[in-house]
């Protein structure tokens, strides 16, 4: 069984933080335990699996529905929703201000409704700003 | 399978598995961000490996 200062000098070594002559005398050592060196030898084949993940956007493969949908149907999804939620906002807001009925009301459902858009707007914002700085969105799993 | 097994293991290992292997951070850099002693950055990653190993042997990996 090797020793918990093996360890420690094991991983030293495999992550290159040991110096060129701490470096030698732990290559004597290796030669001489076939237990560390299996546990080198294991330890080198997973860092190389775990180093082949991505944290950083891939240069997959997009086809051309993947670049059409991007650059073209996203964009116009968006401003058509965008468009008509303005369009129907602006809308009710006319119809709502020129009905008939209590100033008093009107301004507490107004109120009301500006308070919820305006905390929608906050989330939507926050959330956008975390996404835009979440160095872990492009994660492939 | 690697993301299987980085979701098993505990928060501590996986966070010191990530600074080192992912992001590529140094023992000295680590230290600093884990607020850790730098001696203990090896045997943190020692321990975050084994374990690493035992969950993935555990799904059916195969080391040598």
């Amino acid at each position: 069984m090797s020793q918990p200062n093996s360890h420690d000098d094991l991983m030293r070594y495999l992550d290159g933080e040991m110096p060129p002559d701490e470096r030698a005398r732990f290559d004597t050592e290796l030669a001489s335990s076939t237990e560390l060196s299996r546990e080198l030898a294991i330890f080198k084949a997973m860092r190389a699996d775990v180093q082949g993940l991505s944290l950083h956007p891939a240069t997959h493969y997009r086809s051309v529905w993947d670049q059409v949908n991007a650059s073209v149907a996203r964009p116009v999804g968006w401003i058509l929703i965008v468009g008509g939620v303005i369009a129907w906002t602006g809308y009710g807001a006319y119809v709502f201000s020129t009905s008939p009925g209590d100033p008093w009301e009107k301004l507490a459902t107004g109120a009301i409704v500006i308070g919820i858009l305006t905390l929608l707007a906050s989330v939507i914002w926050e959330r956008y700003r975390d996404w835009g700085t979440d160095p872990y969105r492009d994660v492939h799993r | 399978m690697l993301w299987k097994g980085l979701e098993r293991i505990g928060e501590e290992h996986r966070e010191i598995l990530v600074l080192k292997e992912l992001e590529g951070f140094r023992y000295t850099e680590i230290a600093t961000i884990l607020e850790i002693p730098e001696g203990t950055v090896a045997s943190r990653l020692y321990h975050a490996r084994h374990a690493l190993r035992d969950a993935l042997v555990g799904m059916g990996a195969q080391y040598p």
